[in-house]
């Protein structure tokens, strides 16, 4: 017997929700557009598609524990200052990729 | 728990270090729907390679923790409203740059917090009320 798999349908529904969402928000249609629905419906596939081979965070934890672990041995051991100091300098990066500034 | 984590979350959770690695590690079981505007992939990548570049972690090492850290499924969101509010955002808090507003903008528009290493930027918007906290520190 076949069986319906709830869980599925619910993921499915509250991210084509969100896609519409985002599009009416973006661009004036009427809802019942047929373009809003592909357009919603081709974002949706597109992220689908950018989430291939990643995990939700319970099981990323889990499975780079390997990596953090041989890291720690190795005596890796990076100061929170360098990490947020690391993101000033791609915001500086971005500037001077969108602006040409020379700092 | 849905929530806005920024790139130092998540540069932290992949990479150790003195303050905070296991326990953002283990805070981040409970982030059911880990979200984040399209820039924190570029934003990590950066962050590595100027751990890469200062010398405090190897090429190698550098390779691994980034491969890693992108296996992180996050949505990933963007919208020209998103860039919008976050110049406002960062107008009124008197911050020159719209990175941290960007995450901050994404946060309001899909009701849950923003997550942030960064105590800065986490007193100047908890102190006029915007829903921005520490994953696991007290930082009022």
């Amino acid at each position: 017997m076949n069986r319906r798999r709830p869980e599925t349908t619910f993921y499915l529904g509250e991210e084509l929700t969100r896609a519409l969402e985002d599009y009416r928000r973006t661009f004036t249609v009427p809802p019942s557009a047929s373009a809003l629905i592909r357009e919603a419906l081709r974002r949706f596939l597109e992220e689908a598609r950018q989430n291939e081979g990643t995990l939700p965070a319970r099981a990323w934890v889990e499975a780079t524990e390997p990596l953090v672990t041989r890291l720690a041995l190795e005596g890796v051991s990076v100061p929170t200052e360098e990490i947020l100091r690391g993101l000033e300098e791609a915001e500086a990066e971005r500037a001077i990729d969108l602006f040409g500034e020379d700092r | 728990m849905k929530a806005v984590l920024d790139a130092s979350v998540l540069v932290r959770a992949v990479v150790p270090g003195q303050a905070y690695h296991r326990e953002v590690r283990d805070w981040m079981r409970g982030v059911s729907e880990p979200l984040a505007p399209h820039l924190m992939p570029f934003e990590v990548a950066t962050a590595i390679r100027h751990l890469e570049f200062i010398g405090l972690i190897a090429p190698a090492t550098a390779e691994a923790a980034l491969a890693e850290a992108l296996r992180l499924r996050v949505g990933l969101r963007a919208s020209r409203e998103m860039h919008l509010h976050a110049l406002r955002l960062a107008r009124e808090l008197q911050v020159s740059r719209t990175r941290d507003t960007a995450y901050l903008a994404l946060a309001l528009r899909e009701g849950c917090p923003l997550f942030t290493l960064d105590e800065r930027f986490l007193r100047n918007a908890a102190s006029r009320g915007y829903p921005v906290r520490h994953p696991v520190a007290d930082v009022t």
